[in-house]
């Protein structure tokens, strides 16, 4: 495959497109290398360690000073803090309160309610707040 | 800091109503025939009633899911203590003399407040449907 380079000057600019005839597990590769999602993230759950790839996150919460981990029906403990996986994970993940971090290719649609706050549902049938404080946050991530 | 931000975006927007309707109360008593003179403790009262009118407004960023019944009661109080605080600010203060004048107040305060809330539905409302729509370009698929 050919590949062309493009300096630019701001990270806003930064971005990747590739014209491919179909999503095969190489390029799948390289958009998460590209998207932040190259390294696993080591869980444990019921005493055994496992890698947990981001791109099957839902969300991230911190419930008394630890930090779980759900995917689509599984929930693991990770020794990480919030803000470290904050900036370890890709652009779609964002904080979306003051305790959770929310994988926004995970979120279904979101419902407003009063007081600001937004009701996220997500793929797995959860649902989660999006405090009235990160909204804005969320949209920028979204380009909005 | 966001709660600092915030708390500061609140005194400005509800300053600003306050001043808005102050100004209003003048181009009606101007065409009624009376006019409003406003003393130097005017303006430092409006901002002063600004940070006590925007301090309740915390209890809006709890993080919690809020029902129904809780999200009433909370609206409320809300809108009773905000209605304290600018009753006292305008007697306080001397935004208003007379009856006539507190009638304005009570008016003002009311149409405001319902006002702030629908706009706030308003821009929901929008921020979701722009946010569903941008969702739908980067969700993976189940």
């Amino acid at each position: 495959m050919k590949v062309h380079f493009e300096k630019v000057d701001t990270t806003d600019e930064e971005h990747a497109i590739i014209y491919a005839m179909a999503e095969t597990e190489d390029i799948r590769y390289a958009i998460n290398l590209l998207e932040g999602n190259g390294g696993n993230i080591p869980v444990t759950k019921d005493g055994n360690t496992y890698l947990c790839s981001p791109q099957n996150i839902y969300y991230i919460e911190s419930v008394d000073k630890k930090t779980f981990l759900y995917t689509k029906g599984d929930c693991y403990e990770c020794k990480l803090r919030l803000y470290e996986l904050e900036e370890m994970l890709s652009y779609y993940f964002i904080r979306c309160s003051k305790a959770m971090i929310v994988n926004l290719r995970k979120v279904k649609s979101v419902k407003s309610e009063m007081g600001g706050r937004m009701n996220a549902s997500l793929l797995n049938g959860e649902s989660i707040i999006i405090s009235r404080s990160y909204v804005k946050d969320v949209k920028g991530r979204l380009g909005l | 800091m966001k709660k600092i931000k915030f708390l500061f975006q609140q005194a400005m927007t509800i300053s600003t109503g306050i001043l808005f309707c102050i100004g209003l109360e003048g181009v009606c008593f101007h065409f009624m025939g009376d006019d409003i003179s406003l003393g130097w403790y005017h303006p430092i009262s409006i901002i002063l009633a600004g940070i006590l009118c925007a301090l309740p407004s915390l209890i809006w960023l709890q993080e919690e899911h809020l029902n129904r019944r809780q999200f009433i009661v909370r609206l409320v109080l809300h809108c009773i203590f905000l209605f304290a605080v600018v009753s006292l600010m305008g007697y306080l203060f001397h935004w208003y003399t007379d009856i006539i004048g507190y009638s304005f107040v009570v008016a003002a305060y009311f149409i405001v407040y319902v006002f702030v809330w629908g706009v706030s539905y308003w821009l929901g409302a929008r921020d979701e449907s722009k946010i569903n729509e941008a969702l739908k370009d980067i969700q993976d698929e189940e």
